[in-house]
């Protein structure tokens, strides 16, 4: 069973100007943090073929995020991140949580696992699911 | 009215003094090479035998700049850093430029921290030798630009880690329970009921943590929390 929540900006920070989008956000006050964390990525390739690959985060923050992917994309390409929330953090219990964004860079890579480096701008809501 | 100054005692006044450590002839060679053609640079000693005696011509001839040449591994490289820069005291510091071939940029960052101002490459070009003297001799820093990026990604990530611990001190027991229930995808309402407080109190301290982490985003807490339990 899942229990879906969406939640969006604080409402002090929603106004006409920037209801529905992070874009107006104040980078200045954003620190970008180092985490770990292994994430499943959704999308659909120019060829239009749908794919779901593995990798780590390098940085995130709350308006974009940065991770290294194999799949071939293009500036734009919307994705899906899935995210395992860590155990110590959800007391054992299985949080996932989910953001959506699109490519705003793509960086050709040497010497590393994944072939590109993705950078990603957050644009809709974000999802904290719960499975029991 | 005050006298104006000679034309050639400005022109001293305005040059360089260096002092070259090389224990290699060959490379000391090239050193000079390179920087025989600028006329803001003079050359005011050349040490090729220990640091001790590095350090005891530092203080009497006073550099503005002293250049070491480390192509031979050292094994404390820092403290030989530390006591070029401490050599004239606190007054009168020498910038202090490396020239060598330091493989990570960690030693760098590393070197840095020791009194480093900048550090020359010796596969870079022979003719930016001159620049980089003038440059750590003005204060600024000096690296190899395929090296800064490197090195400024481990700056931000060192003190950006620092600022992000201090800041979570900050946060009183509840506060940081509020956090951590953000961080599980919690409502407003549903942290009330876990802790058994109004929903007010917990727009409260919700307001506290904005202040005290400086955001205001609510994600970002919750990647506050998560990154509080992984590390």
């Amino acid at each position: 069973m899942k229990d879906t929540k969406k939640t969006s900006l604080p409402s002090e920070l929603i106004t006409e100007e920037n209801e529905g989008t992070y874009l107006h956000l104040d980078r200045r006050r954003e620190w970008r943090l180092e985490l770990p964390l292994q994430v499943l990525v959704k999308g659909t390739q120019p060829n239009g073929q749908p794919f779901e690959e593995i990798t780590v985060l390098e940085n995130i923050s709350s308006t974009g995020a940065y991770f290294g992917l194999d799949a071939v994309l293009t500036i734009g390409t919307p994705l899906e991140l899935v995210i395992d929330l860590p155990p110590k953090l959800t007391e054992g219990q299985k949080i996932q949580l989910q953001l959506q964004g699109r490519v705003v860079r793509l960086e050709k890579r040497e010497n590393k696992d994944k072939a590109q480096g993705i950078a990603l701008h957050f644009e809709e809501e974000y999802q904290f699911v719960t499975s029991d | 009215m005050s006298s104006p100054e000679k034309p050639s005692a400005k022109k001293k006044k305005e040059e360089i003094k260096l002092l070259i450590y090389c224990p290699s002839d060959l490379i000391l060679a090239g050193i000079i090479n390179s920087i025989e053609m600028a006329k803001k640079i003079e050359v005011i000693g050349i040490e090729k035998t220990t640091i001790d005696s590095l350090l005891e011509t530092i203080r009497q001839n006073q550099p503005d700049v002293v250049l070491f040449s480390n192509t031979e591994p050292v094994p404390n490289l820092r403290e030989i850093c530390k006591a070029i820069r401490d050599a004239l005291g606190e007054g009168k510091r020498p910038q202090l430029l490396l020239l060598g071939t330091i493989p990570s940029h960690e030693e760098i960052v590393g070197l840095m921290n020791a009194g480093m101002r900048g550090y020359f490459d010796i596969n870079d070009q022979s003719t930016q030798l001159s620049e980089a003297i003038q440059v750590v001799h003005r204060g600024e820093i000096w690296l190899p630009r395929d090296k800064m990026s490197n090195i400024m990604d481990r700056i931000i990530s060192v003190v950006g880690k620092d600022l992000k611990e201090k800041s979570l001190d900050q946060l009183t027991p509840t506060e940081f329970q509020v956090l951590r229930l953000i961080g599980q995808g919690k409502s407003n309402e549903e942290i009330a009921q876990a802790l058994f407080i109004s929903k007010n109190t917990v727009r409260s301290h919700i307001k506290s943590i904005y202040t005290k982490l400086n955001t205001h985003s609510r994600l970002q807490l919750a990647l506050y929390a998560i990154n509080s339990a992984l590390f």
